[in-house]
């Protein structure tokens, strides 16, 4: 659903500013990365796919 | 408006910022004066669209997380910086509207609508904006984006063009056939 909304206060420059926080984005960046870079995600999505195309295998 | 001045940027200031962006594919740490420059106007593009503040504080981060990851990928062929970084801002945002469920917002201020009005008739009541307001709606997802871009957040055609992956003229036609629909809808009702 679409709502409108007319003349909707918007936070002005400072408030946006103060809630800047480059250092939070940076530490989360680097939390995604090492998920993806970590050997066990990939061994056990790998693991989990090879198990999905057996059982359809077996299946057919 | 400071997305336009952000988006015209002086060949001196333009080539600085590709030398940030370079450093900052090296690390990113380096990304700290770009997420400075940006923040705001990526916050408010996503704070026009979703009505929990809190929520566009929070796709904004995400937005400049997910710039940072795919950093190394950017390659300057010409389309500024700022227009990718939209780009990923409106993928995150309809990946949150798909996650939550949530309401796809409008933000108009009124002087825009009357604006909008006067593409259609040049004398227009305070009831004809009503209708407006009621048909904006009505719209496909991609010609709502148009209008909304060129008329509400008085964007370029180029940088409307980078933004959805068209080319300048594609934005215009796109947007006039849309601004065309708006109008059948409008007066219809």
């Amino acid at each position: 659903m679409i709502k409108i909304l007319v003349d909707r206060p918007e936070p002005d420059t400072l408030s946006i500013k103060k809630r800047q926080d480059f250092d939070k984005v940076l530490k989360s960046y680097e939390k995604q990365r090492r998920v993806f870079h970590n050997p066990w995600f990939f061994g056990v999505v790998g693991f989990s796919c090879l198990l999905i195309i057996f059982s359809i295998a077996l299946n057919n | 408006m400071a997305i336009n001045a952000l988006y015209h940027q002086s060949p001196v200031r333009l080539e600085e910022e590709l030398r940030i962006i370079e450093k900052a594919k090296l690390n990113p740490a380096h990304f700290g004066p770009l997420y400075s420059r940006y923040h705001e106007s990526i916050f408010r593009y996503i704070f026009r669209r979703v009505e929990d503040v809190e929520a566009a504080y929070d796709i904004t981060s995400q937005v400049f997380v997910k710039a940072i990851g795919a950093l190394p990928k950017f390659e300057y062929r010409g389309v500024p910086f700022s227009s990718w970084l939209f780009r990923i801002a409106k993928s995150e945002l309809y990946q949150f509207f798909r996650d939550n469920k949530a309401n796809r917002m409008v933000s108009i201020d009124s002087v825009r609508i009357g604006q909008v009005m006067d593409e259609f008739m040049e004398d227009h009541s305070e009831e004809d904006r009503e209708r407006l307001l009621k048909v904006l709606p009505l719209l496909k997802e991609d010609q709502l984006q148009l209008i909304e871009m060129r008329f509400f957040e008085k964007r370029s055609f180029r940088e409307i063009g980078e933004i959805v992956g068209l080319t300048e003229n594609n934005a215009k036609v796109k947007t006039f056939r849309a601004l065309i629909k708006l109008k059948q809808l409008f007066n219809k009702k």
